[in-house]
């Protein structure tokens, strides 16, 4: 046979595309209102809460235990991941492409946008679905981080992140392209 | 063959959003090509291995011959770069070579887009998922085949190169491109499948430190990045100077940016004339740029896409000229070879090379000699 076997994608077609995350498209998104990100332990915990229906508490949750699989942090062994994130917090996981360890869910985060008719818009947020997992560390059990280990809230940046650095400028490349209405290939 | 109904539904489901492309259709199932295993094996297959090969040579020549690198006009500050990323054995993912295949006479090699090829999305799975549909709904025999392990090909290389992505592997495409995004991505969901962390930046976003590494918007720097964006671009832009400090692993490598060039297409001939597969191509001299173009030749821009500023002239003297923005580079010429009509369209093929292994093709069909970005996408079956 001289084709694929099987054809699957994870990403493609289940998320609206998102274009520029470090800037607002120009021009900015109008009467969209920014919400206060919230976050809970639980399903239960959000809908008693009331700040959000509970088919959204429902959708948020459910894509949170989604993207841990896809986003979350992993690790090869059991004594990493424990290191970084407590004994007995540490789970196996393994799939058809491979296993890996990862810690327990502590909480999930509900993105960060009103849309004009009140609701919660639908895959804007951190890059996936709009629910998001969070994370207890070993050394800091008092605040929750996100999959890629800022502290929730993001103000600063947690263990997980292996390379962060100042960003003094953008805007140096794609000058090029804007000279050139069409260059694909 | 009718059109699936519902196939533009499928399309959006799927992720696949430029299908028509102001109100023309960009994917056209209403005509299907069809090939014999023969055709593809001996026709296509064979003849894109042997000129990859070729195409690997001319680059371990050209990084050892300043010469080379020269006349295809890339930008002396860059020679180290390009020269180090090849012999650190940075790896390549793919590209793609057009040729033109009568299915009777050898394919001849139009050019290669080996440093950013699109149309990669539709090739490896909405053809592919066009063909099972059309096989369960019995409508081709469920023997029919197609040249396309593309997704397949690509899992693995991306599967290699799993074990030595660190933090994440960043795919970056230009801000405004609807299909440039699409393709990115299509390679962001399968590195993911290969268990790749990924994240998406548009070109425009990507930030720099004071010790010239580069950032992503959430400041995190850049250790490998995927971009769908030449390098020829890259290389004139303002945050090109931190391409040495930055020690990003890119994909494509550096050393694409001598294959991407259509200057090699004079260099493969010089170094393989009279080779079945390839047409004989040669640097514009500069009295030959200042006069005009004779019969039975295309005059092409060294850096060029979809088509953009060709010219040609056919052997009965009619003359065709495709407007663009790359007049400011020096021009190479190639013989003129028809492309094979079929009904009223001309049909171009794309073959794939992923890794260093062909993969399967993509059709493209126009009603113009010259295939340009809007010439239809077209399946294929292999019986």
């Amino acid at each position: 046979m001289k084709r694929s076997r099987t054809i699957e994608l994870v990403l493609m077609g289940t998320v609206p595309l998102l274009l520029s995350a470090c800037e607002p498209p120009s021009p900015p998104r109008p009467q969209t209102a920014a919400a206060p990100t919230v976050a809970y332990q639980g399903l239960a915990e959000c809908i008693s809460d009331g700040k959000v229906s509970a088919d959204i508490c429902e959708k948020a949750y459910a894509d949170a235990v989604q993207a841990q699989y896809r986003d979350g942090p992993r690790f090869d062994s059991l004594d990493d991941c424990q290191a970084q994130y407590g004994y007995d917090q540490c789970h196996h996981i393994q799939t058809s492409s491979g296993g890996w360890f990862m810690p327990a869910l502590a909480g999930f985060m509900i993105g960060r946008a009103l849309s004009n008719n009140g609701g919660y818009n639908y895959g804007y947020g951190y890059g996936g679905g709009f629910g998001q997992p969070l994370y207890r560390t070993r050394g800091d059990r008092a605040e929750w981080r996100t999959a890629s280990g800022e502290r929730f809230g993001g103000a600063a940046r947690g263990p997980y992140s292996p390379s962060v650095a100042q960003t003094l400028s953008r805007g140096g490349f794609g000058m090029s392209s804007a000279a050139r209405a069409s260059w694909g290939g | 063959m009718a059109e699936r109904p519902g196939w533009r539904q499928q399309a959006e489901s799927l992720g696949f959003r430029f299908h028509s492309i102001g109100g023309q259709p960009y994917w056209d199932e209403s005509v299907h090509y069809r090939f014999t295993l023969p055709q593809i094996e001996s026709g296509i297959e064979q003849p894109t291995q042997e000129i990859h090969e070729l195409c690997m040579d001319l680059v371990s020549r050209a990084v050892r011959d300043e010469e080379y690198l020269r006349r295809l006009a890339l930008p002396e500050r860059f020679w180290d770069l390009i020269r180090s990323s090849w012999v650190r054995g940075e790896p390549h993912l793919y590209g793609r070579m057009d040729f033109a295949y009568d299915g009777e006479n050898p394919a001849k090699l139009f050019e290669m887009n080996y440093d950013t090829p699109t149309s990669l999305y539709e090739a490896a799975v909405f053809q592919w998922i066009w063909l099972k549909d059309c096989i369960e709904a019995g409508r081709l025999p469920a023997a029919t085949d197609q040249f396309n392990s593309l997704q397949e090909k690509l899992l693995l290389a991306l599967g290699i190169l799993a074990p030595k992505i660190h933090a994440r592997m960043h795919f970056a495409s230009v801000r405004d491109s609807i299909e440039d995004r699409a393709t990115v991505e299509y390679l962001e969901d399968l590195a993911r499948q290969a268990g790749i962390r990924t994240s998406y930046i548009a070109m425009e976003d990507i930030g720099r430190t004071a010790e010239g590494r580069y950032t992503d918007c959430d400041n995190n720097v850049i250790e490998a990045i995927f971009k769908l964006y030449p390098w020829e671009f890259l290389f004139a832009d303002e945050f090109s100077q931190y391409l040495e400090s930055a020690a990003a692993t890119w994909f494509e490598p550096p050393w694409k940016s001598i294959l991407s060039n259509k200057g090699a297409l004079a260099l493969l001939w010089e170094l393989h004339p009279q080779h079945p597969n390839l047409l004989p191509a040669f640097f514009e001299t500069p009295a030959e740029a200042a006069s005009a173009l004779p019969s039975g030749w295309v005059r092409k821009p060294l850096f060029s896409r979809e088509g953009a500023n060709v010219e040609l002239v056919t052997l009965q003297g009619e003359h065709l000229e495709a407007p663009g923005p790359y007049s400011d580079f020096p021009y190479v010429r190639q013989a003129f070879h028809a492309l094979p009509k079929f009904a009223d369209s001309y049909a171009l093929i794309g073959s794939w090379v992923i890794g260093d292994q062909p993969a399967g093709i993509g059709v493209r069909e126009d009603d113009s000699l010259i295939t340009r970005d809007s010439a239809r996408f077209v399946p294929h079956i292999v019986v």
